[in-house]
């Protein structure tokens, strides 16, 4: 594993550097500024692995650095772990939404940097098996598509949206905060109605767009609140914002549908394709909730579910009773 | 743990000690930075600068004490970080400041007695 370093503090990157070696990895490069990271990586004859990122920094700072690491075609999906003293806690919010995929504390703790490390390592080698298999088909475009393929369960990643980011990074974005951060936050739901239909109907790359397209909706219609958003697979997205944000209204699922309408989003055969968004109720968690603050993103994802369920069975002439409008409580 | 995992922990355990010996040699350019930010202050020359330059070095500080066996040098220099950050995010004034002044005197004391220790 080729690994990129950047601290501005020398003292914290030789602790960095021989807690990695002591943890078996020693193809470690470091960098003092997030520029000279930018050189490092310009200058690699071979690709770095993944990346531990300092938040703080003069100049070009550690969410900059992500955000600019992220545009590079070569490392879209490159695990990038930030480095964080415990008061920069207000930062993490900016680094999960500038795409990084999970951080860890200073100082360090050989154990917990091990743990997020292997756990990045399992990232890249999952990465590099799709990568390959596209590399080794993509001579002809059916067997891109091929490549492509995706189940509708799974949970892909969806670029270039504002907010958007990775499944495992918003577990690991929700499973970071305090007990009174996730008191203050608002998990949403969205499903795609009849989803199976249009992934039936779709080629993989249409799929993908159309899932792009909803995920751009439903950031559009966000984009006055703090928020990130993830696709979780089979149709459904949460969005985690602050629970105060104006945005979040029972009118927000009709700004969405707008949104989509208004995108005349169609089949490459030219046919429109119907979207039509589920929104779960609203979801927050109770100061005093004993269970952990994935159970938010749950319990929206079920909200949206039973939504969906119940759009889809008034579509087909069956009647449902109206599920009672206000918070709910997850866990 | 196995003899593998003990072997690599006293490598680790040994660098921590070289890299600690390190810090300790540079803690006299430390201190002369925080005093040279101190005196700033005292100035009234560009004083939001050194509070932030101040706030960031201690971040620093704060980022590896621990790890190198100074956990009251963590604690301090952690609390600065904190306090400085507050005070920054508001209106500054003698009030909000000679706290904080104080504040980073007490920290270069314990730096001070450090930087003896290691001579002694």
């Amino acid at each position: 594993m080729k690994i990129l370093a950047v601290d501005d503090d020398e003292i914290a990157l030789e602790l960095l550097t021989e807690s990695l070696k002591s943890i078996g990895y020693s193809d470690i490069t470091v960098a003092t500024s997030g520029l000279s990271a930018l050189e490092e990586i310009d200058a690699a004859t071979r690709p770095f692995d993944y990346f531990l990122l300092d938040i703080q920094m003069p100049e070009m700072d550690g969410i900059e650095l992500c955000q600019r690491i992220r545009r590079m075609a070569s490392y879209k999906t490159s695990p990038i772990i930030m480095i964080t003293a415990m008061s920069d806690r207000s930062f993490v919010d900016a680094a999960f939404s500038a795409g990084a995929t999970d951080y860890v504390t200073k100082p360090f703790d050989t154990l917990e940097l091990s743990a997020r490390v292997r756990m990045a390592e399992n990232l890249v080698r999952e990465t590099r098996v799709s990568t390959n298999n596209v590399f080794a088909v993509q001579s002809l475009k059916a067997k891109v598509e091929d490549a492509l393929r995706f189940s509708i369960g799974d949970a892909i990643t969806i670029e270039d949206v504002p907010g958007m980011i990775g499944k495992l990074a918003m577990e690991n974005y929700l499973l970071q905060l305090s007990r009174g951060k996730v008191y203050q936050s608002i998990a949403i739901g969205f499903a795609i109605v009849e989803i199976e239909t249009i992934f039936s109907r779709s080629s993989p790359t249409e799929m993908l767009y159309t899932l792009t397209d909803v995920a751009d909706a439903i950031a559009d219609s966000l984009k006055q609140s703090n928020y990130l958003l993830t696709y979780c697979g089979s149709g459904k997205f949460v969005c985690v914002a602050d629970r105060g944000s104006r945005a979040i209204s029972p009118d927000l699922e009709i700004a969405i549908q707008l949104s989509i309408e208004e995108m005349e989003i169609a089949y490459d055969s030219g046919a429109p394709c119907e979207i039509t968004i589920a929104m779960g109720e609203p979801v927050t968690s109770s100061l005093w909730s004993s269970g952990n603050a994935t159970q938010l993103m749950e319990s929206a994802l079920i909200s949206a579910e039973d939504k969906r369920r119940a759009l889809q069975l008034e579509a087909a002439g069956v009647s449902v009773s109206k599920t009672k409008k206000g918070f709910m409580k997850a866990g | 743990m196995d003899s593998f995992e003990a072997d690599k922990r006293q490598q680790l355990d040994r660098a921590i000690m070289n890299i600690r010996e390190k810090f300790l040699l540079n803690i006299d350019d430390r201190i002369a930075l925080f005093d040279d930010l101190l005196a700033q202050i005292e100035t009234g020359e560009d004083m939001e600068d050194a509070l932030k330059q101040i706030s960031a070095n201690a971040h620093k500080i704060s980022g590896v004490a621990r790890t190198l066996g100074f956990a009251d040098l963590g604690l301090m220099t952690s609390k600065i970080e904190t306090d400085f950050g507050k005070a920054l995010a508001g209106t500054l004034s003698e009030n909000t400041v000679s706290p904080l002044i104080s504040q980073v005197e007490e920290m270069l004391d314990h730096l001070v007695s450090l930087s003896s220790g290691n001579r002694a």
